[in-house]
């Protein structure tokens, strides 16, 4: 039987994990030895694929690890469903084990302060860093791909910023977004993104609604080309594939996009993902390419020294009593 | 008719229908549904390449075993065709006949239309009615209809030379059957009768509380100018609503009769006045072409005009084209998912014209010999029968 306040604790920790639009699309029932996952329906867009909310259950899964084994168990993940439905339970079970090694409190710690900055990056890299993210265990049928060379960052810069035009051009895209942007002009919230993440320039010039910009302000053509600029000067880009596209494989991408995130935290780096290369058909073929031949890409993420490390603005997260029932 | 049998409970009889010397053929339905299920399931896979095909292996061998294929089975046995099918079962097999509608009819309309009760009196234009409403999805039906297929039906009605002297009921059981063996069919075989108004039309709830079951949708197809006055008093005593399609050349005519919505709608939209009060009168052939000519009115093409005057003449009786069974039978069977899905489909009369759409303004014109405009055919009318 899993401590109610030490599974609490733990729950803190899962739900820092990034998710669309800071959507935080998780639920969570105790279990004796556990917790069974599943999505929010409340959170989700009207239609799947479901791919990237999966991906935040696996890096939800991810952090909830790190948290458990600081405090000395284990995590297990049972069998998945392969047909990715929104009402797929996904069982995880704590093992008391071992005392927690050191590297422990280091990952719980990079998972505390995990931050995405959507700012620009310096150009260069810390000695060693493509090292050890080249050393990231992936989660099986998950797979890494580090891209380091001018051309293959100048392919993602561009993939990031044909995502971004579709992305503000798109109305049923815009209106799956806009629910999620607040700004000062909003009350307060628990889920989303406030819009000086997004846009800083905007969030000082602009004081309306965060939906208000997204649907009637934000300029396609001015977000795409501020998307391949950050991308452009990030010295490293990363796609996390999977060799299945199904459930198993994006709840292992989730999981091993985490240990991207976190380990690079860890080592100083800020990080930005962008989903939407992997989820527009006519922008998958590109990325493909360069996640090499390991598989189906599920995210491209940028990575880095952030310029303005204060532009990693927490976004607010739902309170742990709202996940979990039981 | 037909029957459905369990895979575990049933089993002693499917072996005994599978036995060779029954002589009943298997087909086994799974080897095209699994494609299209795992198609369903993971519609966001890239064809063609390596991850696709990895995650296709692991779907087939994690979800679709020989003993999952087996439990999820329903064999339908069809005894006019001598064949037994393993197919998915109901639900199964429900979502893969109705995932080329996605979207188009959403999952909270396509379970409505569904779950409704839809009534085809009449199933010559019916049967195309019949038709698109299966196609589409319905699965719930009250069918009535004497008549036997004749060579004449061949030029409207999907049939075949070796079905002649076949109850057209039957056919049209057998064709839904065979495209959805799950449908729940209620047969009328006398027809529609003044005496199975209460059964066929329905007073009750769903279940059958208080009487049988109302229907959703009552589709009036028959040709008996008494009847079609009769099954419309029931129909708006119970408060059904009514839909009819005629034909009118190539073209349509859907008529809307919401009887759900208000009670003292005049049947026929009041054309003909109130035959509700005073029925008797179409005992008299004049007075029954009379009454058909005003519901039916003269806008109607000028071929339709020519070939009315020519009934009992030189035609038999009113002249049908397939083309138009064919469109009518599409009309009426959205007017019917409309109503049933709650689309504000108004009382009234609809008109579907393929010609104007075609050829435009001069699809009403008449310069052949069999084309007659309005005033010829009114005056025509007057001098037969009202002489």
């Amino acid at each position: 039987m899993i401590d109610r306040a030490l599974l609490t604790s733990w729950l803190a920790v899962a739900r820092l994990a990034p998710s669309p639009h800071n959507n935080q699309p998780w639920l969570a029932r105790a279990t004796p030895d556990g917790v069974i996952l599943r999505l929010d329906d409340e959170q989700l867009p009207l239609l799947g694929p479901d791919r990237v909310q999966f991906l935040a259950l696996g890096a939800f899964i991810e952090n909830l690890g790190y948290a458990a084994a600081a405090d000395g168990y284990r995590l297990t993940v049972g069998g998945l469903p392969i047909v990715p439905r929104r009402s797929a339970g996904i069982t995880i079970r704590f093992h008391a084990g071992p005392a927690p090694g050191d590297d422990a409190a280091a990952f719980l710690d990079g998972a505390r302060r995990r931050r995405t900055n959507r700012g620009h990056y310096e150009s260069r890299l810390p000695p060693g860093a493509a090292q050890r993210l080249r050393a990231v265990r992936c989660e099986p049928p998950a797979t890494l791909t580090l891209i380091s060379d001018p051309a293959g960052r100048s392919v993602a810069a561009d993939l990031a910023a044909r995502a971004m035009r579709v992305l503000f051009s798109v109305p049923e895209l815009r209106r799956d977004l806009a629910p999620f942007v607040f700004s000062k002009a909003d009350g307060p919230r628990d889920i989303g993104m406030p819009i000086e993440s997004l846009n800083p320039a905007a969030a000082a010039s602009v004081p309306v609604p965060g939906s208000e910009w997204v649907l009637e302000l934000a300029s396609p053509d001015e977000e795409a080309e501020a998307a391949r600029a950050r991308f452009e000067h990030a010295p490293l880009h990363f796609v996390v594939s999977s060799v299945t596209d199904t459930l198993p494989g994006w709840i292992a991408g989730g999981r091993t996009l985490q240990r991207v995130l976190v380990t690079a935290t860890v080592l100083g780096l800020s990080h930005c993902l962008a989903a939407g290369p992997a989820e527009i058909p006519t922008l998958l073929p590109a990325l493909r390419r360069l996640g090499g031949s390991a598989g189906r890409p599920l995210i491209l993420g940028r990575l880095g020294i952030a310029a303005v490390p204060a532009q990693a603005i927490a976004s607010p997260r739902r309170p742990v009593a709202d996940i979990l029932s039981g | 008719m037909i029957e459905l049998l369990d895979p575990v409970t049933d089993r002693p009889r499917i072996e005994a229908l599978l036995d060779p010397a029954a002589g009943i053929r298997l087909v086994d339905g799974w080897p095209a549904a699994l494609p299209e299920l795992a198609s369903l399931d993971l519609p966001h896979l890239s064809p063609g390449t390596a991850d696709a095909k990895a995650s296709l292996d692991q779907y087939f061998a994690g979800v679709w075993t020989d003993a999952s294929i087996e439990a999820a089975s329903t064999y339908a046995l069809f005894p006019w065709r001598s064949t037994i099918v393993r197919l998915p079962g109901a639900d199964l097999f429900w979502r893969l006949r109705t995932a080329r509608n996605r979207y188009l009819i959403d999952e909270t309309e396509q379970r409505q239309w569904s779950a409704a009760l839809i009534g085809i009196a009449g199933l010559s234009v019916g049967a195309s009615v019949l038709a698109a409403s299966s196609l589409t999805g319905a699965r719930r039906f009250r069918l009535a209809e004497a008549d036997t297929l004749g060579p004449t039906n061949l030029n409207r009605l999907t049939g075949s030379v070796c079905d002649l002297g076949e109850p057209k009921l039957t056919l049209a059981m057998r064709r839904t059957f065979e495209a959805d063996p799950y449908t729940e069919i209620q047969a009328f075989p006398g027809g529609y009768t003044q005496g199975a108004a209460g059964a066929f039309i329905g007073t009750g709830g769903v279940g059958g509380t208080g009487g049988a079951e109302r229907l959703t949708v009552l589709v009036e197809e028959m040709d008996d100018l008494a009847l079609k006055v009769d099954i419309r008093v029931q129909a708006r005593a119970a408060r059904v609503p009514v839909v009819m399609v005629t034909d009118n050349g190539d073209n349509a005519i859907l008529d809307v009769e919401r009887f759900d919505q208000d009670p003292g709608y005049p049947l026929f939209h009041g054309l003909a006045g109130d035959l509700a009060a005073d029925p008797a009168d179409l005992g008299d052939p004049i007075q029954r072409v009379n009454t058909a000519s005003a519901i039916v009115g003269s806008q109607i093409t000028p071929r339709t005009r020519f070939s009315l005057t020519q009934v009992g003449r030189t035609l038999p009786s009113w002249p049908q084209l397939g083309t138009a069974a064919t469109a009518g039978g599409a009309l009426g069977a959205l007017a019917s998912r409309y109503i049933a899905c709650g689309v504000p489909l108004q009382s009234g009369r609809y008109r579907v014209d393929l010609d104007e759409t075609l050829i435009g303004a001069g699809a009403h014109a008449s310069s052949r010999w069999n084309e007659l405009d309005e005033a010829e055919f009114l005056a025509g009318l007057k001098a037969v029968y009202r002489a």
